[in-house]
């Protein structure tokens, strides 16, 4: 399983994520941004109305978040769209992942290493990317 | 523009023959309402309701050749903008023409390239009938688009409301969330612990190295561990979601308000076709193109009362215009070109799965050959008694003069993924 390294300073930069799923019109995605540290997990962005992204969301201060785990996890409902559109919507998905306020500002794609299934019928999709904050020195 | 579209037409039919021939499922094939049909006066109905476009409509009448190079009946229709991949922002705003906040108006014009489906057709006439002659294959190609589509403004704060609810139910149906909450957590535990041996790792003494070494080694085994069993339960999050949105009555409910009919919508389309005599490409001529507008005005949950006949009703009209190749009067083989311009309508009644119609178009050709005019009129009907089976059936009088009864009644049937012909 892939979990992609962002370092970030020891600083009190404010750490931002935006992510863009790009797919059919038709496809209604529900989209959230997770954040695990210290034994809990909390909520820092989601796909609103369907949408297919989720806005620039602050994910906290830098030194605060380091070790933090981040997980963006997006489930594709493919029900609207004609069911010969499927298989290209699961083979054509792309997700892009924009992190900023680290030691670079860095982009991010669903890659063939992380979490990317359908169901039997190819009407559902589920995605998953990982993320480590590492402390790096300035 | 004719020389770019023959070389469109032999390329298209080149590489999708191929895509033909793959396995078709029998619940994507329908009756062929395609332009590429519709210039040809055989599509089950020339006055189509604008619909969102199918990827690759495999309306696959027969793939068969009979030996020549150009192939006989047979006829697809895809969207090049979702067939091929776009790395353009998708919006499910747009898909549906609504607004995405009180503050930002409806989407109306919601992308010609997006909407567009592309069409090829060809068909063998073995008898002369309505406007096609006997012992000829016409192939044609087509494009259409929707132009505008309008919804009232609770229809789109309604849809509005349906998404932001079932942005909330999808969340409370996902499966298995506590199990892999403790397996993130212990993954990141592992990550951090594997971080930690690595960097004293780095700085060990060739002493301290082969210990420091084998816990890292089963750090490493112990974050695989971890990571196939997160992959184990992601595998099948999919089929239960899906199985979870199957049964739930909200989310039905959301959907039928997702798959409620715009007020106003606006088609354009556009093909161009060629006639070969005896299928030789030696006899080939322009057969026919045109462009024409269907605009639909649908009325959604027409009912008498809340358990009898609650459908959706549509009113469509048509204009179009055409260009002609017709035979001349007294001759087998002397063409002549001519303008015509067709005008119309339909009347249409969905209920659940079962669709009825009425449409009617008056084709007039230009001064010189007013002797031509004619009419088109027929009843359709559709129902789909499962995925797997569709009856359709369509019956009236075609345009032309001669053999104009037009008659089309199928059953797609099957089970499985066998092919199947429609013709």
């Amino acid at each position: 399983m892939n979990v992609v390294k962002y370092q970030i300073e020891d600083n009190s930069n404010e750490i931002n994520i935006s992510v863009n799923i790009i797919t059919a019109d038709g496809a209604l995605v529900t989209a959230d941004v997770d954040l695990y540290i210290n034994d809990k997990k909390s909520l820092k962005g989601e796909s609103k109305n369907g949408e297919h992204y989720i806005g620039k969301s602050s994910l906290g201060i830098a030194k605060e978040l380091t070790n933090g785990l981040l997980l963006i996890e997006a489930d594709i409902d493919l029900k609207l769209i004609e069911e010969s559109f499927w298989e290209d919507c699961f083979k054509n998905l792309s997700i892009k992942y924009f992190l900023n306020g680290g030691k670079v500002d860095k982009s991010f794609e669903l890659v063939p290493e992380d979490i990317k299934y359908k169901s039997d019928l190819g009407g559902t999709i589920k995605t998953k990317k990982y993320f480590f904050l590492k402390q790096v020195k300035s | 523009m004719k020389r770019i579209i023959q070389v469109m037409l032999i390329n298209l039919i080149i590489i999708f023959s191929a895509k033909g021939q793959e396995v078709i499922k029998l619940k994507d094939l329908k009756t062929p309402n395609s332009p590429g049909f519709q210039i040809l006066d055989i599509a089950p109905s020339s006055i189509e309701r604008p619909t969102n476009p199918k990827a690759f409509a495999a309306t696959l009448m027969s793939l068969t050749s009979n030996g020549s190079a150009i192939p006989k009946n047979f006829a697809m229709e895809f969207s090049p903008f979702w067939t091929f991949k776009s790395d353009s922002t998708s919006s499910i705003h747009k898909y549906l023409n609504i607004r995405k906040d009180k503050s930002s108006k409806n989407a109306i014009f919601s992308g010609i390239l997006r909407k567009m489906s592309v069409s090829l057709v060809s068909t063998f006439s073995d008898s002369t009938a309505g406007s096609l002659l006997k012992n000829t294959n016409y192939i044609a190609f087509g494009i259409r688009t929707n132009l505008i589509t309008i919804r009232t403004k609770t229809q789109s704060d309604n849809i509005n409301i349906a998404l932001s609810k079932y942005s909330e139910k999808v969340r409370m149906l996902r499966s298995h969330e506590e199990e892999l909450d403790v397996l993130n957590n212990q993954l990141r535990k592992s990550i951090i612990e594997t971080e930690r041996l690595y960097g004293i790792l780095e700085n060990a003494s060739s002493d301290e190295r082969k210990e420091i070494q084998q816990d890292y080694n089963e750090e490493i085994a112990n974050q695989t561990v971890i990571g196939m069993e997160i992959v184990s339960i992601s595998k099948v999050q999919p089929n239960e979601l899906e199985k979870a949105l199957d049964t739930d009555k909200e989310i039905q409910n959301y959907y039928k308000k997702f798959l409620e009919l715009p007020v106003f919508q606006l088609d354009g389309a556009f093909a161009y076709s060629e006639a070969l005599s005896g299928n030789q490409s030696d006899n080939k001529r322009f057969n026919r193109s045109g462009f024409w507008l269907n605009g639909a005005y649908n009325i959604n949950n027409l009912k008498i009362d809340d358990n009898l006949l609650n459908g959706n009703f549509s009113i469509i009209g048509s204009i179009r215009y055409i260009s002609d190749n017709v035979l001349e009067v007294n001759t087998t083989d002397v063409f002549s070109k001519t303008n015509a311009f067709d005008y119309g309508g339909r009347i249409q009644y969905t209920i659940k799965d079962f669709s009825i119609s009425y449409e009617y178009l008056k084709r007039e050709y230009s001064n010189d050959n007013s002797n031509l005019n004619s009419d088109r009129s027929v009843g359709l009907m559709e129902y789909k008694i499962n995925d797997n089976l569709y009856f359709t059936g369509t019956y009236g009088k075609n345009f032309g003069e001669v053999n104009t009864l037009f008659t089309l009644f199928g059953i797609n049937y099957g089970f499985g993924n066998s092919s199947l012909k429609t013709d």
